[in-house]
């Protein structure tokens, strides 16, 4: 008797389990189906932009001792925030990893994918992500030391080259020397440690990856190997990197507010506008352009509204807060011996590829 | 009482015999002293070049991952409480020698030495203060008729200790679960883990065991869909589609990610326990079944009293063991955007251009801190174990 009680109990407990369960999923799936994805307006209700970032690459993303987050990334989640809420303050960070960025961006953990993420055309057609505009434009680039005598990739005929395992930099540096009938040893590595302890025994002549973390292992490159000094990158590029942030497909006002804050802080650094004269500039605006990106009035006229469903003076707020897209860059990529003139990071005008459509 | 003389020729025999004796052993003594050397010289080569400040710079991060600054002094309640309670017990059950306790605190000033800052020197001195006070009242205690009330007390208090701690993260507005982390998030982790892992594991053992085929059936299948895939898989599962699975109400569906890494390290510590309580109950001859059916034992009876007792005694090398696995396991949970110890390990040396290349020094420290914790840990069990006699009956 007792054992057919418990097996009634039991069963009993699992049915209601399995209905309980039923008709969560069928809540969830009317949730789900509702219309699709407006994040602007969630970002607005929540109050908190949800910033999926990298914490563990010098210059673009790194945690502090404070626990906050800095970099050249991190600012421009804090522009959109800024956009948006007007508090660059208001942003919640979620560090990804290279495996896990994009199922946080689909399954809506978070609003925006800021993460040094390399935009391509299978990523764009397959992921359901859209990429805003670049905010980077890395490369892959050879490092040699300066007494090898390279001057070119040409030169570095059977060389043998240190190269993480596993990479798309692995395949271009392939590319790069086959596809030009060249011999090479690649030296392959799982990480950067030991790849950098062979390149200081000068086990390999050359060291490839992209050319941003070229210029921060060489900032970095210990006095007793020879120093920075000691080491030279070589000017071509293997490989195209544009890197740049990623909202979810068919989510159109706020792919258009991000991708008009990168742009507006390109602008603003073209217009002179930085975060020390924004507020004096705002007041006065020189001409009717500067007007227009700062949601101003010029000469006592209307306003012309770019707002994207933000307050119409958003780029100020952007401007102040966070700073031009120049005042970024300074901020944390020259410091890590990224300069930037001559590289395809200056402006437009100064023949770099840094270029942002007309405020009109 | 007469003191011992050095015999060198007995140093010497003995040296002959156990290094040199014949042609192997040689070979074996000089390529040991070979590796040795080797290892030796370049743990001082290290330390004599490692520069610590990444560390120093990153106490709290390491401590207490990106809990706010205003937040820091919750963590040193919870500490205080987890200290009283751990060295009461040791004074309500153990039996230290100095030299355990010796080496017990030197395993908790290691890491202290590494974090100690002028300012926390109160709390610092409060922490020892508590932990002594526990130790020798409930050492006095002990000569007393009390001490079964405070043994009660003390299982109970373990048990409580961790909705004491998440009332004292969150009481006044705390900070965000999600910024809970470091040293911290994995032994909230693990805690929950066990205390919730491990009531789940003995029911899902005995299921397993039992010979209703509904029960059997349900508990088998439990266990071996939550062993059959790594524990990256379910958190990931976690972390993208439970929110999917889970009712819409009282904003289930939005459930923290901390919260969501304890369930998926409950079930996962549960369904290993389950099977090395089985291979306990295994263990339990039919004798004692059929002492309990002489004395009219119901089967809940049968099993509180009888089977599960000696079950659990036998296999508790084999819990510690999962316990520490654990532990180490929570590191993991960097999977989920929480910034565990080991994570922040990783992080710190991006910091700065002036710590670059100093993850030896970071990880180190890290790795300092779980093995204090697993070291302790171990020596617990086998101090439980000689108590409880196992091994020796």
């Amino acid at each position: 008797m007792k054992k057919i009680k418990y097996t009634l109990l039991i069963s009993a407990l699992f049915a209601m389990t399995a209905f309980s369960f039923a008709c969560a999923s069928e809540d969830s799936s009317e949730a789900s189906s509702s219309g699709g994805s407006n994040t602007l307006q969630q970002v607005l209700d929540r109050g908190m932009l949800k910033c999926g970032v990298n914490d563990n690459l010098a210059g673009f993303g790194v945690v502090a001792a404070d626990g906050s987050f800095s970099g050249f990334d991190i600012d421009f989640c804090k522009a959109v925030a800024a956009a948006i809420l007007g508090d660059s303050g208001k942003v919640e960070y979620t560090p990804t990893t290279a495996s896990n960025r994009f199922e946080a961006l689909g399954s809506g953990e978070i609003d925006l994918l800021i993460r040094n993420t390399t935009w391509t055309a299978s990523r764009d057609r397959e992921l359901k992500q859209d990429f805003t505009a670049p905010t980077f434009y890395d490369g892959q680039g050879m490092m040699v030391y300066v007494d090898s005598g390279y001057n070119s990739i040409d030169d570095m005929e059977g060389a043998t080259i240190c190269v993480l395992q596993g990479t798309t930099t692995e395949l271009n540096l392939d590319d790069r020397f086959t596809g030009t009938g060249m011999s090479y040893t690649p030296l392959t590595f799982e990480t950067n440690d030991p790849l950098q302890a062979a390149f200081e025994e000068k086990r390999c002549d050359g060291w490839t990856t992209d050319k941003s973390g070229l210029a921060s292992k060489r900032a970095s490159f210990p006095a007793s190997a020879g120093g920075p000094e000691a080491l030279k990158v070589l000017p071509e590029t293997l490989s195209k990197e544009p890197l740049g942030p990623l909202t979810r497909d068919n989510d159109s006002e706020f792919y258009d507010v991000v991708q008009w804050v990168v742009f507006g802080m390109m602008q603003a650094e073209e217009s002179g506008i930085n975060s020390s004269n924004v507020s004096s500039i705002a007041s006065n605006p020189p001409n009717p352009g500067v007007a227009r990106l700062l949601g101003a009035s010029f000469e006592g006229g209307e306003v012309q509204d770019f707002s994207f469903g933000i307050p119409k003076d958003f780029m100020q707020k952007v401007i102040s807060q966070v700073g031009n897209y120049g005042e970024v860059y300074d901020r944390h990529l020259v410091p890590l011996g990224l300069e930037r003139a001559g590289s395809l990071n200056a402006m437009w005008t100064e023949g770099g590829l840094i270029y942002a459509p007309p405020f009109r | 009482m007469t003191t011992p003389r050095i015999n060198f020729k007995e140093i010497k025999d003995w040296t002959i015999d156990n290094f040199f004796g014949s042609k192997l052993g040689i070979l074996l003594t000089l390529f040991s002293a070979l590796v040795i050397t080797y290892f030796v010289l370049s743990m001082i080569s290290f330390l004599s070049s490692a520069e610590w400040e990444v560390v120093t710079t990153n106490r709290r991060l390491l401590l207490l991952g990106r809990l706010p600054e205003e937040d820091t002094w919750r963590a040193w309640p919870i500490l205080w409480l987890f200290c009283s309670i751990f060295c009461s017990s040791i004074g309500a059950w153990g039996n230290p020698k100095k030299r355990e306790l010796l080496l017990l605190l030197l395993a908790f000033l290691m890491p202290a030495a590494i974090f100690f800052t002028l300012p926390y020197i109160v709390h610092i001195f409060a922490t020892v203060l508590i932990g002594s006070v526990a130790y020798i009242s409930s050492k006095i205690i002990r000569r007393t008729s009390y001490i079964e009330i405070l043994k009660k007390a003390l299982v109970s208090l373990w048990i409580l200790i961790i909705p004491l701690s998440f009332t004292i993260l969150i009481v006044g507005g705390g900070p965000q679960s999600n910024l809970w982390g470091g040293f911290l998030l994995n032994i909230l982790l693990a805690s929950v883990a066990v205390v919730a892992g491990f009531p789940l594991g003995i029911l899902m053992a005995v299921g397993r065991a039992t010979k209703l085929p509904v029960i059997k059936t349900v508990c088998t299948v439990y266990i071996e869909t939550v062993r059959g895939a790594p524990l990256v898989g379910w958190l990931l599962l976690a972390w993208f589609v439970l929110p999917k699975f889970l009712p819409d109400l009282f904003g289930l569906n939005d459930l923290s990610v901390v919260i969501r890494a304890m369930i998926v390290l409950s079930f996962f510590a549960s369904a290993y326990i389950a099977e090395v309580i089985r291979g306990g109950l295994q263990s339990i001859s039919k004798g004692q079944l059929e002492a309990a059916d002489a004395l009219n034992l119901g089967y809940i009876d049968r099993m509180r009293i009888i089977v599960l007792p000696q079950a659990i005694r036998v296999v508790i090398p084999a819990i510690v063991s999962q316990f520490i696995g654990l532990f180490k396991d929570t590191s993991l949970v960097f999977i989920l955007a929480l910034t565990d110890l080991l994570q922040v390990g990783r992080i710190i040396p991006e910091q700065d251009p002036k710590f670059f290349g100093k993850q030896l020094e970071a990880l180190l420290v890290v790795a300092s801190l779980f093995w204090v914790v697993s070291v302790v840990l171990s020596n617990l069990s086998s101090k439980i174990e000689k108590n409880l006699g196992i091994g020796t009956r």
